[in-house]
């Protein structure tokens, strides 16, 4: 790169910066570290079910979702389609990924998948239930404590990139997990979703009443309409639990069919790294 | 007299800017599809950074999330929700979006043999 | 799929689960259980290999001698020998190969963890069918086979033959 360019990029860099911070000193940006969005205000007053019906009256448990962890309620509930759409981008890049992968064929290998040393290949054995233990349990806990769908379907991909890395793709592809498998546990996620959301326009369909999509608990206007916020006396938090589960589900097995198309197996590897060849070069 | 908590507060947005400032220079000007997608994720977790920098409140600062104090304390303290619950989808359609463009540049690596944006634009075919 | 097989692992899902969420309301419970239940059978083919060995309780018993055994006693053995050679710089590395009776892989590698985690030694490699630990020395005392053995692997072989191997022959 000639020396005026590297001046006029350095230029470029400062004018940037010089121009957010001098959007920020403004007051572009709202209040910074202090005070709180009225918007934000809003959410925390009436998500948790404690605040929104004992101190700002019954009126507003319309208003709650019916859920002690704020971010999960704007996820789920007041945001609820802007997720739903985030989620359909999720999915267009994955089905992305898969199109340009289409029609790969799989190798055929001539040794039993090896990985690395014996050490470390127990002791991540013992890693993976556990894994999928902590997963679950913040996709599960999604609507009580910090976490949810998104986080514990990026938790639970972590199993199979360490698989991959520890044994090999092919020990993964051996143990059932496919790319088929994967992609129906995925749609299976991405169905239920879809059914929560559109379960109070079905009931409305049928009992005649008014209900909105993605409703959680009853809205004033839609009334009749509202899913159960506490299951045998534990707090569920309506559609949330669901939504988290089916996010959950669609995450982890969207991110294994990804990993599983990027990897590159290790036999190929070894035979490219001992022979080379004309077809090596690629990876 | 400098005042110690303008200067830390000033520090970190500036620092934020500046990473920013460093992603999207990256973007633009370096010429290899891998140090592109470098550079597009350091962008994008600065920005996201600055997002749920932007909810943070100073006094208090609690998390967003109720455990049984006082209704006027909760909502008097805890950091705004919204920016975190947004960056929290930024995040996976993020590193989604970004392995798409992986997959993208690996297969174009495939088939031309190289990354560089200069040698692919002379390509044929 | 042996339900019995499941078990071993559904228990050790069912306690991460619970450990990790920090309650223990009915709901998590239930949530556990439900989760313990499919990840056991999901990871039983790979962990688990004797169904009735991974149910054998005396073996959690020796699993709890050994770490009350590893983490006092092994532990300040130990770290006194070691410590003042750290201290004054004078030492006599080498990578020593040492024996084992073990024949399972994961006795083995509880085996070669232990020795890693005690000051001085660290396991570089093992290779299971030779029943062989390459391990480096920070101070090598003895270089004949069963000196080496008598230092490094003796005092936790007993107590691993009774966890993962039932005990016959230490």
């Amino acid at each position: 790169m000639s020396g005026v360019r590297k001046v006029a990029s350095a230029v470029a860099l400062l004018a940037i910066v010089a121009a957010l911070s001098l959007g920020a000193a403004a007051g572009g940006m709202g209040p910074f570290f202090d005070g709180i969005r009225s918007l934000g205000a809003f959410y925390l007053s009436t998500a948790p079910p404690q605040i929104a019906e004992l101190v700002l009256g019954p009126s507003y448990r319309g208003l709650s979702s019916y859920s002690p962890e704020v971010v999960t309620s704007i996820v789920w509930d007041y945001r609820g389609l802007d997720t739903y759409f985030e989620t359909a981008v999720f999915f267009l890049a994955i089905i992305g990924a898969v199109a340009i992968y289409r029609g790969i064929e799989e190798p055929v290998l001539r040794r039993p998948a090896s990985g690395l040393s014996p050490i470390v290949r127990a002791v991540t054995k013992f890693l993976i239930p556990i894994n999928i233990a902590v997963a679950a349990s913040i996709a599960l806990h999604g609507h009580l404590t910090p976490g949810g769908g998104f986080q514990a379907g990026a938790a639970l991909a972590v199993a199979p990139i360490i698989v991959i890395v520890v044994f090999s793709r092919r020990y993964l592809l051996e143990r059932g997990v496919t790319k088929l498998k994967a992609l129906f546990f995925r749609s299976a996620g991405l169905i239920g979703i879809a059914l929560v959301v559109l379960i109070p326009v079905i009931w409305s369909v049928i009992s005649g009443e008014w209900a909105w999509v993605m409703q959680n608990q009853w809205k004033p206007g839609a009334e009749a309409f509202s899913y159960p916020a506490y299951l045998g006396g534990a707090l569920i938090s309506g559609s949330i639990w669901f939504l988290n589960l089916f996010e959950f589900l669609a995450v982890s097995f969207g991110f294994t069919i990804l990993f599983l198309l990027i990897s590159i197996d290790e036999d190929t590897v070894r035979s490219c790294m001992i022979r080379g060849g004309e077809e090596c070069d690629r990876y | 007299m400098i005042d110690i908590e303008v200067f830390i507060k000033t520090f970190i947005v500036l620092a934020l800017f500046g990473t920013a400032g460093v992603g999207l220079y990256g973007v633009v000007a370096k010429p290899h599809a891998t140090k592109k997608i470098i550079s597009l994720t350091i962008l994008g977790d600065t920005v996201n950074a600055l997002a749920i920098l932007l909810g943070y409140r100073y006094p208090g600062g609690i998390p967003p999330v109720y455990t049984g104090q006082p209704p006027n304390e909760f909502v008097g303290r805890a950091v705004d929700p919204l920016p975190q619950a947004l960056v929290l989808t930024a995040i996976v359609i993020g590193m989604a979006v970004n392995l798409l463009i992986i997959y993208i540049a690996l297969q174009t690596y495939r088939l031309y043999g190289t990354l560089d944006t200069r040698l692919i634009k002379k390509l044929r075919g | 799929m042996n339900p019995a097989k499941a078990l071993g692992p559904a228990i050790l899902t069912f306690i991460a689960y619970i450990v990790f969420s920090g309650s223990v309301s009915g709901y998590d419970l239930i949530t556990g259980a439900a989760i313990a239940v499919i990840t056991g059978i999901l990871v039983s083919d790979f962990l688990v290999t004797d169904t009735r060995k991974s149910l054998d309780i005396r073996r959690l018993g020796w699993l709890i001698a050994y770490a009350f055994y590893y983490l006092t006693i092994a532990e300040l053995k130990s770290h006194l020998s070691f410590a003042p050679k750290v201290l004054s710089g004078r030492i006599r590395p080498g990578v020593v190969e040492v024996r084992t009776h073990l024949k399972t892989e994961y006795g083995m590698v509880t085996l070669a963890n232990s020795i890693t985690n005690t000051p001085g030694t660290a396991t570089v490699d093992i290779d299971p069918e030779k029943q062989v630990l390459y391990v480096h020395w920070l101070w090598v005392e003895s270089e004949d086979r069963e000196g080496v053995r008598e230092k490094i692997a003796k005092p936790f072989e007993t107590f691993i033959k009774h966890i993962f191997e039932g005990g016959e022959q230490a």
